[in-house]
Formats: C-alpha cells, sequence, structure tokens
C-alpha cells in the first residue's frame, strides 16, 4: 500500500487549512474595519467550503482503496488522533464551538444592559447571534447529534461483527483443523514435539488465504462507506451553520475560529509528543508550521 | 340541562297542588322528588354562577404575553420538555417546564398530557363545594400530579417508545426515568404554582424577586427528614443524592425511588396585585444553576421596559428609525433585519400592531437572552425558560 499518496492528501489539507485561515483572517480584519461587503465576505465562506468538499472529494477516492488508514491515520499524532471520530472531527464539535463563541462578549453586554448602559439593545454576544438563529442552531445540533448517534451505532455493529461470521468461522475452522494436524503429527513421531507445532503456526502466518482476505476486505469496504458518510455529515452541518443560518460575517468568525483550533491543537500535540521523544510518522521536507516542531538530526 | 331540571322542579310543585285529596304515600313521595329536584337544580345554579363569575373576569383581560425558549445546549440529549397553552380553560393560562432525567419520555409525556389533566381536574373542581379559592387549587394541583405520576408508570405499556426515547421503555431501564415538574397556572384573580423537583418559579412583582417554589433538594432538612422517615438515605455524590442516586427529592416517575422520591407538589397560589406584578419566570436548572433568581429578574425586566421607548420612537417620525438600525448594527446585520421585521410605522394603525407586536416579542427575547446567558456562563445541561409578563393589557 502506498501511504506516501495518503499522507500527500492529508498535507494538501493541512497547507489548505493554513492559508484559509489567513484568508479568513484578513477577511475578518476587512469586516472589523467595514471594508468588506457581504457578498465579498460570502465568498471567503465559499471558497472555504469548497476546500472542505475538495478534501473530502480526496478521500472518498483514497478510501476504496484502503480506508481503514483515515480512522487511526499514522501521520497524526496520538493526541489527534485520539479525537477523532470516524476518521474526522465530530459534526456536533462545531455547534459547541459556535456556542463558545456566542457567548464571548455576552456578560458585558448585560452588565451594561443592567446598568442602563446600552440604549435598550438586546445583548447579543461580540458574535452577534440573534434569537432566531439561536433556534436554528439549536435544531440543527438535535438533528446533527442524531445523525452522529446513527453512524456510530453502525460502527459498533461492525466492530462486533469482527466476532461473527464471516471471520470467526474462519478462524474457529482453522484452529480446530491445526490442533487435528497438530496431533496426528504427535502420534506419528510417538511424542509431543514443540517443534511440530511452531511449523503449524509459521504455515498459518505466512499462507496467503483468499477467504480471510475477502473477509477482511469487507470490513474495509464497510469502514471506508462510513467513512464517506461521516465526511457528508461534516460537510452538511458545516454548510449548514455556515451558508444557511450564520451571516457572512459571523461565518467567516466561526470558520477562523474552527481553523484555528484545528491547527493550534495540532501543532501542540506535535510539539509534546516530540519533546517526549515520540517517533515522528512524518518524514522528509514540510512546509509551514511543521518544519518548527520537528526535532533536529 | 340546569332550565330543564326547574321545569320539572315547577311542574312537580303544580302537580302537588292539584293532587291534595291523593293518598299520604303519594303525597310523601312527590315531595321528596320535588325536594331532590330542587337540591340539583340548586348544584347546577351555583355551579353556572362560578363558570360565570370566571367568564366575566376573563372578558376583562386577554391572554398573557409570554416568551419559550428550550434548547439543548452543552448536552448531547434533549430532555427537557415545555409547555404553553393559553386559554386551557376560560380565563386560565397553563404554562410547564419539566426537566427529565435518564431519558426523555417523562419530561415528553408531562408536556403532552399535564395541562389536559390539570383543565379535567379544575373543571372537575368548579363543581364542587369547595369555596376556598387557595384550597381548592391546591386539590387540583394535588390531584393532577398524582395522575400525572401514574401515567408516566402506564405510558411505557401504552405509547410506543419515542424516536428519541434512548431507554425503549424496557424495563428496568425505563424505571430510572423521571421529571421535574412546575407549572404554573395564571388566572384572573390567582397565580397557581406547583413544583415537584429543582426547576424553579420566579415572580417579579413591585421590583421584588419572589420565589414562588423551592427546590427539593435531598439535603433540604424537612426533605432530608422526610427521607429518612420513610427509611431512606441520602449520599453526598457530587451533591446529595437520594440513594446516591437522584440529585432530587421529588420527581414524576422515577418508579424504583419511590417511597423516598414521592411526587407530591408544593402549591403555592398567591393573589394577583395589579399594578405591582410584573412578571413570572419559569425554568429549568440548566438556567437556575449558573444565573440566580435577582440577576434573572433583572435582565427580563430591562427586557421588557426598553421595548416601550423604542416603539414609542418608532412611532414619533420615520427619521427616528435610523437610530433603532444604526444601534442594533453593532450587534450584526441580522439583528438588523429582527428590528425591520417590528412592522411598519408612521402608520397608524400599524403603529397599533407595532407597538403590540413588539411588547409580545420581548418576552421572547427576554427568554433568549436568559438562554445565552446561561450557556455563556458554561450552563452543562438542557436549557429551557419560558417568561410571562403580567401585567394585564388594557382593554381594546
Amino acid at each position: 500500500m502506498d501511504m506516501a499518496r495518503y499522507e500527500s492528501c492529508y498535507r494538501h489539507w493541512i497547507a489548505g487549512q493554513e492559508a484559509g485561515l489567513a484568508e479568513l483572517e484578513a477577511a475578518s480584519a476587512n469586516a472589523a474595519a467595514g471594508r468588506a461587503t457581504d457578498a465579498e465576505l460570502r465568498t471567503v465562506v465559499e471558497r472555504c467550503m469548497l476546500g472542505y468538499q475538495d478534501y473530502a472529494t480526496r478521500r472518498r477516492a483514497l478510501s476504496r482503496e484502503d480506508g481503514v488508514a483515515f480512522f487511526a491515520p499514522p501521520w497524526c499524532t496520538a493526541f489527534e488522533n485520539s479525537v477523532l471520530w470516524l476518521g474526522g472531527c465530530r459534526p456536533s464539535l462545531t455547534v459547541r464551538l459556535l456556542y463558545n463563541l456566542s457567548g464571548e462578549g455576552l456578560e458585558a453586554q448585560v452588565e451594561e444592559l443592567l446598568g442602563g448602559l446600552s440604549n435598550g439593545v438586546i445583548p447579543t454576544g461580540a458574535l452577534g447571534i440573534t434569537s432566531a438563529q439561536l433556534v436554528l442552531i439549536n435544531d440543527l445540533h438535535s438533528r446533527t447529534v442524531h445523525q452522529e448517534n446513527a453512524l456510530s451505532d453502525r460502527l459498533a455493529t461492525l466492530q462486533e461483527d469482527i466476532a461473527d461470521r464471516p471471520l470467526l468461522p474462519i478462524v474457529r475452522q482453522r484452529e480446530l483443523a491445526a490442533a487435528a494436524r497438530l496431533g496426528a503429527a504427535a502420534a506419528a513421531s510417538g511424542s509431543c514435539d514443540g517443534a511440530a507445532r511452531r511449523r503449524l503456526r509459521a504455515a498459518r502466518l505466512g499462507a496467503a488465504d483468499a477467504e480471510v482476505d475477502a473477509a477482511l476486505d469487507s470490513y474495509k469496504a464497510a469502514l471506508s462507506r462510513l467513512l464517506v458518510e461521516a465526511d457528508e455529515l461534516r460537510m452538511a452541518t458545516a454548510r449548514a451553520l455556515a451558508t444557511e443560518i450564520l451571516t457572512p460575517r459571523q461565518a467567516v468568525e466561526m470558520l477562523a475560529a474552527g481553523k484555528h483550533l484545528h491547527l493550534s491543537v495540532r501543532d501542540w500535540s506535535r510539539r509534546r509528543e516530540a519533546a517526549a521523544g515520540a517517533q515522528q510518522q512524518l518524514g522528509g521536507q514540510s512546509a509551514g508550521t511543521d518544519n518548527t516542531v520537528r526535532p533536529s538530526t | 340541562m340546569a332550565e330543564i331540571c326547574c321545569e320539572a322542579a315547577a311542574a312537580a310543585a303544580g302537580s302537588d297542588q292539584k293532587g291534595e285529596c291523593a293518598g299520604s304515600r303519594a303525597a310523601r313521595r312527590r315531595r321528596m322528588e320535588i325536594r331532590r329536584l330542587r337540591v340539583v337544580a340548586e348544584e347546577a345554579s351555583a355551579k353556572r354562577r362560578r363558570l360565570e363569575a370566571d367568564e366575566e373576569d376573563a372578558v376583562g383581560g386577554r391572554a398573557p404575553r409570554y416568551g419559550v425558549t428550550s434548547v439543548c445546549g452543552r448536552r448531547r440529549d434533549m430532555e427537557d420538555a415545555v409547555t404553553a397553552r393559553p386559554e386551557f380553560i376560560n380565563g386560565h393560562h397553563f404554562f410547564g417546564v419539566f426537566d427529565g432525567h435518564g431519558c426523555s419520555h417523562v419530561a415528553t409525556s408531562c408536556g403532552e398530557r399535564m395541562h389536559q389533566i390539570v383543565a379535567e381536574e379544575a373543571t372537575a373542581a368548579a363543581g364542587s363545594s369547595v369555596s376556598d379559592e387557595t384550597a381548592r387549587w391546591r386539590g387540583v394541583m394535588e390531584k393532577s400530579y398524582a395522575r400525572m405520576d401514574a401515567e408516566a408508570v402506564v405510558s411505557r405499556e401504552t405509547a410506543g417508545p419515542a424516536p428519541t426515547c434512548r431507554c425503549e421503555m424496557q424495563l428496568p431501564k425505563c424505571d430510572h426515568v423521571g421529571s421535574t415538574a412546575v407549572v404554573a397556572v395564571v388566572g384572573p384573580r390567582h397565580l397557581v404554582v406547583a413544583n415537584c423537583g429543582d426547576s424553579r418559579a420566579v415572580l417579579s412583582s413591585g421590583g421584588a424577586t419572589i420565589p414562588l417554589s423551592a427546590d427539593h433538594k435531598p439535603d433540604r432538612p424537612d426533605e432530608l427528614e422526610r427521607i429518612h422517615a420513610a427509611g431512606g438515605r441520602v449520599i453526598f455524590w457530587d451533591g446529595a443524592r437520594v440513594f446516591g442516586m437522584l440529585a432530587m427529592s421529588r420527581a414524576i416517575g422515577d418508579s424504583y425511588l419511590k417511597p423516598f422520591v414521592i411526587s407530591d407538589p408544593e402549591v403555592l397560589v398567591v393573589e394577583r396585585k395589579d399594578g405591582e406584578d410584573e412578571f413570572l419566570i419559569l425554568a429549568s436548572d440548566g438556567l437556575w444553576d449558573v444565573v440566580s433568581n435577582e440577576v434573572a429578574c433583572k435582565v427580563v425586566r430591562t427586557c421588557l421596559r426598553n421595548r416601550a421607548p423604542r416603539g414609542g420612537r418608532e412611532r414619533s417620525s420615520p427619521t427616528s428609525n435610523l437610530s433603532p438600525r444604526q444601534s442594533s448594527a453593532s450587534g450584526g446585520s441580522s439583528s438588523s433585519g429582527d428590528e425591520e421585521a417590528g412592522g411598519p410605522s408612521g402608520d397608524g394603525a400599524g403603529s397599533e400592531s407595532d407597538g403590540e407586536s413588539a411588547e409580545d416579542r420581548a418576552c421572547a427575547e427576554a427568554a433568549i437572552l436568559l438562554t445565552k446567558l446561561a450557556l455563556a456562563r458554561q450552563s452543562a445541561d438542557n436549557v429551557s425558560v419560558v417568561v410571562i409578563n403580567l401585567r394585564r393589557r388594557p382593554r381594546s
């Protein structure tokens, strides 16, 4: 399996995240200065959405070959992998992020309101989430969690299937046949022979086996389908928030915060694992922040 | 029916006179019938007078303005339910907040059925001889909560599981499911608040913050005493819990913790005070855990108060439209859109409806602002809020 192509796909994604963050931050600064129109901000948001879509499309193609790679990617740190859900970020995390962003500045505005200093404007926080938007966000949250749970249930079923047909009968059948052969060999040699047992185990491990390959391929294919559907849910949740519920300015702020969170957690976990002497899976030259955390050799 | 009874009584009385020469037994039988019919007629008449009195009061007022919001917040499951039923019986309005635990189906049942049960019990009680309003409403609520608690158990046998019902109503899991229930009935003359659990009702009247319910926590001294007397235990495990499991001492449902966790409500009946009563807040502990009664009332009071001046400015001249939009622009363009949606200004009829719709929206804004404040203060639970404006509308 050519893992380099998967890693290349990921590097392309990270580079896109960094470039996208820079663009969003510039757009945010322009909006704050009153120099960006809604149409311009909407264009930036749409470019960000297209970046996500492009990444999902690339992953879909690669996952047909080996979807398993995305579930515990060797190119990510253990910390990054610990927060993956079906190969990516959990869609409902986006709603949690938005709740925290929408709360910023609200306490101060409420204090102003209660102190009679706000001319009666209803506080909405720095992000300006309105009452109607909060209702829509809550509805999206419920739908997203429901769909997440459905996909999680399918993964659970798939994982439990490992202890069922087609794989378990093969395992049981092989063990029984091996035991029978071991018994026959022992009888022939007139004693229990450790060498015979070791030879049988070596044969089992070394054999190319169409039946086993078919069983494992079936599992991989099912995981691959789950990854595609999970990516679709991630896309749908982000797109609903960014283009249907939030204003262009709010969407820019949310998308920038999301990218910033992703890149920060990635950089911090890499630095810590490098400092702890953890083996770096990424080799060779790399652009951007990865250089700064790679241990010198 | 009352008229028929009266006519029958009159006819019987008439026949009595004509039958003076009849046997004494027949005469006694007729007199007994007349007496019974007169009693029935009197009862029907009294009931009709009581209902008419309620209706007369109802004519003088309209449904109160209120706002409702209910969000999942930082949890993955929504277990709260909220009900608002204006005019659920003549001149009376029902509001309820039900915060479920263990699963959502008990709270959902409360949301769907509690107002119907209270309506049935209130209608039945209207015909009773109890003249004391406080005692009558207390009886209505106690019966209603008992019936709702019984239904919470039965519902697992009769109803199919709801799509979001995690326990799938399978024993023994559903015996660990329950709900708080804080209910308010706003009548022409009285506020009735019944509470079971740790959701809460808070009244603002004359600028003062007045709790109308007391949280049923297991370590509340009288609750602790009641639980111990029943043979139960309260264990401190991340707070006081009945048998270390449930963080409230009263709830609808929770069959496995009876008789230690009971569904008896504490009922408060207060007379309404025109000119003083401002608003009532019902909310789940997702709000009250992070926002005090006083702060909540200040926020709502300010929201309700600040609606009037803006309405006035909008009516005074077209140029004043710039001011609200400019000031709200700092809050985001959608917020500005909300303001514009308030309605036309400059038109006489439009001004009137605009003022009314602005006042109606103030309650919703207040409820959602409290919700957002709870989220900003890191509330970790579902948040459900009802804000009820108690100032009576002027007669039209």
